[in-house]
């Protein structure tokens, strides 16, 4: 079970399970592929003035999808072996990952449809997503460890 | 909401990593609920109860209690 570090902002290595190990590890494997697809897709695509709409393209930009399905897939598993506390800290950075990103995409979304311009794209939300879910998660250990 | 766990762990000279491991929980949970910055589910406020032998509310109570 991961045991928390004293600020509450990390959980000790040594404290994991094998399996808990091997789920984390598969997780930030298949993050960290996804990343990589995506990247190499954006440098792909961005050459091109015209993406043309084939299902070869289709695939490829939607390529990273499946390491992030796989990657959830195991992060589940690896927070359902946790205790309660872990639980309910992650629960407060989901809740701040999803709010804060839906606001933010609500704000950007308006701002785009009025000024009927194209400010940063929907692919933002990704990175405010897992920036608020850090808070989040600040917030979480400040109150709870 | 205050509790008597870290009275009660006291009492059976038990180290915080003792008492998290009886109840299936971290070290840091059992810390954190006997600081009273986590209240603890039902479940495991029942089990904590029943390890100590005590009922829940004559170790969990509420602040206008204490």
């Amino acid at each position: 079970m991961a045991e928390l570090t004293p600020n509450g902002m990390n959980f000790r290595w040594s404290s994991l399970g094998r399996e808990e190990r091997r789920d984390l590890a598969w997780s930030m494997a298949g993050f960290g592929l996804a990343g990589f697809l995506a990247g190499f897709g954006n440098a792909y695509f961005q050459r091109m003035d015209q993406v043309p709409l084939t299902a070869a393209n289709i695939l490829f930009i939607l390529s990273p999808l499946l390491p992030v399905f796989l990657a959830a897939y195991f992060l589940f598993r690896f927070s359902a072996r946790q205790d309660e506390l872990y639980r309910r800290m992650e629960s407060l950075a989901c809740r701040y990952a999803v709010n804060v990103a839906m606001l933010v995409a609500a704000i950007v979304g308006l701002l785009e449809h009025q000024l009927r311009t194209d400010l940063v794209g929907i692919v933002w939300i990704i990175p405010v997503m897992l920036l608020a879910g850090g808070v989040g998660w600040m917030v979480a250990a400040r109150r709870y460890v | 909401m205050e509790n008597r766990l870290h009275v009660l762990r006291a009492e059976r000279r038990w180290s915080q990593a003792d008492l998290a491991e009886r109840l299936g929980v971290s070290r840091q949970t059992v810390n954190s609920i006997e600081t009273g910055k986590y209240d603890p589910s039902l479940p495991l406020a029942l089990k904590i109860g029943r390890l100590f032998g005590q009922p829940v509310e004559a170790i969990f109570l509420l602040d206008a209690e204490a």
